[in-house]
């Protein structure tokens, strides 16, 4: 179920918080982790067992280790095996088969292997397992005690399949006792539908626009053509992962919780150092905590700093699918901030405040071109095309159609990509109570109601599309 | 700020209820398929993930107001995001809707088998390929989308396909301020057949009768076609039906069911979406229509898609048989049949947008 199909949002959703709001607080959580359950086995049933024993091993393992956490042998045993079943599953389900293809290359190796069908969202609940045994064997945070508030961690709905990567140290007070008011549930159904809004009026028409771009010849693409698509990849992949992350974090308030924030306008950096500091926070801060910093980070001089940097962002790239490209995508960016790091960063620093938008955008842009398109011929054929190496013409009839056909959403997704709507709360929000500002909210709210009116009859008209991030 | 999301919610909430107590329908007249119906709870279907796929369809297909909100849907892409095309339908300059045409790709595979009927059969064979909304009233497409080239997909056919070509292009180009396409269905009206049949006529060697020899008769107002059910839009469009009626005496025999009627027509349809299917009673692999007066000569076999269903009427007024076959539904083989019946004539008239998908054609042999 994708949160912006017509059976989650006028299903699912309703139904459930009706059932959620009328317990009593010691039934929530147990409510809040059927329901979950349910979430994820509408898609996936068997793998509800997958889900259920690897939060399993991971509460045995976060009690085991508080309860010996004085000796430090099995404290180290303990998270290790904790460690190496999350790791192990992650590993036979999404990198088993690209590492067998790939030895497969090499003379003499010949091993059978069918890859199992990836269980949804794995990459997002091993990670969570693993960020709450380590914060327990450092001593950061107490084991949870009770077995359901755990998996409820685990495996809660809003975030499950899609991010954020929710540490159990920022929620497990709210796991215990959490507010429930009526204005926490409005401030939640206002996120959750920004978040709609993104994906199904900006993130799924960009797609449309990428996808009409995409079924001409790349060879032939026009420059513009090809830098409004380049331009499309990266922004409807933010459009649709922020937006399933405002959902998540909207349905997280309606419940009382409070998700860290995942996307800081990235495509509004100034630097690359930057974008990575606003772009999918949850994960990058992850590889900082657990990966990055245990390396030694940048304490160790500057080639290990620079080894470490390789490391982490080529584990990023890994991270959102078993595929070359990814591994490419992660490196490449790891290129600039070594860069920015160590060459060019003073420079880039000095440069006008245009001219380091430019700087990040297009290096942005350029990255996530790899990051759609997975056939090495394709990829090279499409960046000569960008920069008028096939002889292709500067523009031509097919850039000019889809413009006035998709013009008025690549503008308005390119405008909302910078933080106008953060600007606009902000100054709306200092405005003296008055007449005028009552007018501007009543302006405001028709504008969202007719929004709203047509997200819903977009989810109506089209067969649903799912989101973009579940194939990690 | 706030209080406005009490607003979405309770939206929701009646929804939801709306859909739980408004009456389910079986059959969607716009889309012209059965909805979804409700799914089978069982372990299997449950494990296998088909109970939750199914379920999803079913509340898509139910949920309330879905004709409506289609048609919101098309009204905010069009008028607010100011989209030229909606459901491979494009946006006229003027409003109006025109279907895309693509272009072909099996030419070679479609010209074989034309060919490979003209060589076999004795029968003389002309072929009448028909422009679509989109080639003639090319200038009402919006701005920058693809240039027409039917004319010379055209042309590509005729040198190609050994058979007498009839020019039925330049009568409909000439006649273009006539009303010769639906505003909201992609057939050509009966205005636009009776003209190919004029050119048709002069070609294959018989004088058509004039306008006024026919008595033409408005049979609705009211038909929303197969455009209308991808834009969701432009109800007020909807466009007349015109039959081209004489006195003349039919018998048409529907070869698979056996029905026998005196009418090309079938008006039962225009109580339903689809009222284009009351010519020739929507499909039929093998159409028979005799005429059972004097004057009409010979036999003739008709080789189509549904854009020959409007024009066999005037043809029949000159022929004393003529075989419609629909080669999609129809078993056999046209070519023997066409030869061991001595059919003097055999005409292939196909719309230049669908005879390169046409799936009858490949069943010719």
């Amino acid at each position: 179920m994708v949160f912006s199909s017509l059976e989650f949002l006028f299903f699912f959703l309703p139904l459930f918080l009706v059932l959620y709001y009328i317990v009593p607080f010691k039934a929530k959580n147990f409510i809040l982790l059927c329901a979950s359950l349910i979430f994820y086995g509408w898609g996936e049933p068997v793998y509800i067992f997958l889900l259920i024993f690897l939060s399993a091993v991971g509460y045995v393992c976060c009690r085991v280790m508080e309860r010996f956490y004085e000796n430090g042998l099995i404290r180290k045993t303990v998270v290790v095996i904790a460690v190496i079943a999350c790791l192990s599953f992650l590993g036979y389900f999404k990198y088993a088969g690209f590492i067998v293809q790939n030895l497969n290359r090499l003379p003499f190796i010949n091993i059978e292997f069918t890859s199992p069908a990836l269980p949804i969202g794995i990459s997002f609940f091993s990670f969570q397992i693993l960020s709450c045994c380590i914060d327990v064997y450092r001593g950061n945070v107490e084991a949870e005690k009770s077995l359901i508030n755990f998996v409820c961690y685990v495996s809660m709905f809003p975030q499950l399949i899609a991010g954020p990567i929710v540490r159990f140290s920022d929620i497990c007070r709210e796991l215990h006792s959490r507010k429930h008011s009526l204005n926490n549930f409005l401030d939640g159904a206002s996120r959750f539908l920004v978040g709609i809004f993104k994906k199904v009026l900006i993130a799924d028409r960009i797609g449309a626009l990428w996808a009409a771009i995409k079924a001409e010849e790349f060879t032939q693409l026009s420059v513009l053509s090809a830098w409004v698509g380049l331009i499309c990849i990266a922004i409807q992949l933010y459009y649709d992962f922020s937006g399933y992350g405002d959902m998540a974090i909207g349905m997280g308030k309606m419940m009382g919780f409070n998700y860290l924030e995942n996307f800081d306008y990235p495509i509004y950096s100034d630097s690359i150092t930057e974008f990575w500091r606003r772009w999918h926070m949850s994960l990058s801060s992850w590889f900082r905590d657990y990966v990055y910093i245990p390396l030694g980070g940048n304490r160790k001089g500057t080639a290990r700093h620079i080894i470490n940097m390789f490391i982490v962002w080529g584990l990023t790239g890994i991270w959102h699918g078993a595929e070359w490209n990814f591994l490419i995508w992660g490196l490449y960016y790891a290129c600039f901030l070594v860069g920015e790091k160590y060459i060019w960063g003073n420079i880039v620093k000095r440069l006008p405040f245009i001219i380091r938008h430019i700087y990040s955008a297009v290096i942005i842009f350029l990255g996530f071109a790899v990051f759609d398109l997975t056939n090495i011929s394709d990829i090279i054929s499409f960046y000569k095309s960008l920069f008028m190496l096939n002889g292709n013409p500067l523009i031509d009839r097919a850039f000019l159609y889809n413009m006035s056909n998709s013009g008025i959403v690549f503008v308005t997704a390119l405008i909302f990509a910078a933080p106008v709507y953060k600007v606009y709360m902000n100054w709306f929000s200092k405005l003296k109570k008055g007449g005028v500002k009552y007018t501007i909210w009543l302006g405001d709210c028709a504008v969202r109601l007719v929004l709203f009116a047509a997200a819903v009859s977009f989810m109506v008209s089209s067969s649903f599309s799912p989101f973009l991030y579940f194939r990690f | 700020m706030n209080k406005f999301y009490i607003l979405p919610s309770v939206i929701v909430v009646i929804l939801l209820a709306a859909f739980i107590v408004s009456p389910k329908k079986e059959f969607s007249e716009n889309e012209n398929r059965n909805l979804e119906p409700f799914p089978e709870v069982s372990v299997e279907s449950l494990l296998s993930g088909d109970l939750a796929e199914n379920l999803g369809t079913y509340i898509e297909d139910h949920f309330p107001f879905r004709d409506s909100f289609m048609e919101l849907n098309g009204v905010f892409s069009v008028y607010v995001l100011g989209q030229k095309e909606v459901n491979g339908i494009y946006i006229g300059k003027d409003g109006s809707f025109l279907e895309k045409y693509n272009k072909p790709e099996t030419m070679d595979d479609t010209v074989d088998k034309l060919n490979n009927l003209a060589e076999k059969t004795n029968s003389k064979v002309y072929c009448a390929l028909v422009p679509t909304a989109a080639e003639i009233y090319s200038e009402k497409l919006p701005n920058f989308a693809e240039t027409p080239t039917q004319y010379e997909e055209m042309e590509e056919y005729y040198s190609r396909i050994k058979a007498d070509n009839i020019d039925v292009y330049s009568p409909l180009y000439e006649n273009k301020e006539e009303n010769l396409y639906y505003n909201l269905d992609h057939h050509w009206t009966t205005k636009a057949a009776y003209i190919a049949y004029r050119e048709i006529a002069a070609e294959m060697g018989f004088e058509p009768f004039d306008e006024s020899y026919f008595d033409i008769e408005q049979v609705t107002d009211d038909f929303k076609g197969t455009i209308y059910s991808k834009v969701n839009m432009g109800a007020d469009k909807a466009d007349t039906i015109e039959l081209y009626k004489t006195d003349t005496d039919y018998t048409v025999t529907y070869t698979d069911t056996e029905e026998v009627s005196d009418s090309f027509y079938n008006l039962d349809y225009l109580d339903m979406k689809d009222k284009y299917s009351l010519f020739l009673n929507n499909l039929h692999p093998l159409t028979e229509i005799k005429n059972n007066s004097k004057e009409a000569r010979g036999s003739l076999a008709v080789i189509k898609d549904s854009f020959a269903n409007c024009l066999a009427p005037f043809l029949a007024e000159h022929y004393k048989t003529i075989y419609v076959f629909d080669t999609r539904y129809y078993r056999g083989s046209v070519c023997d049949f066409i030869n061991e019946n001595n059919i003097e004539n055999t005409l292939i008239l196909y719309n230049l947008n669908t005879i390169d998908t046409d799936l009858g054609i490949n069943a010719i042999y």
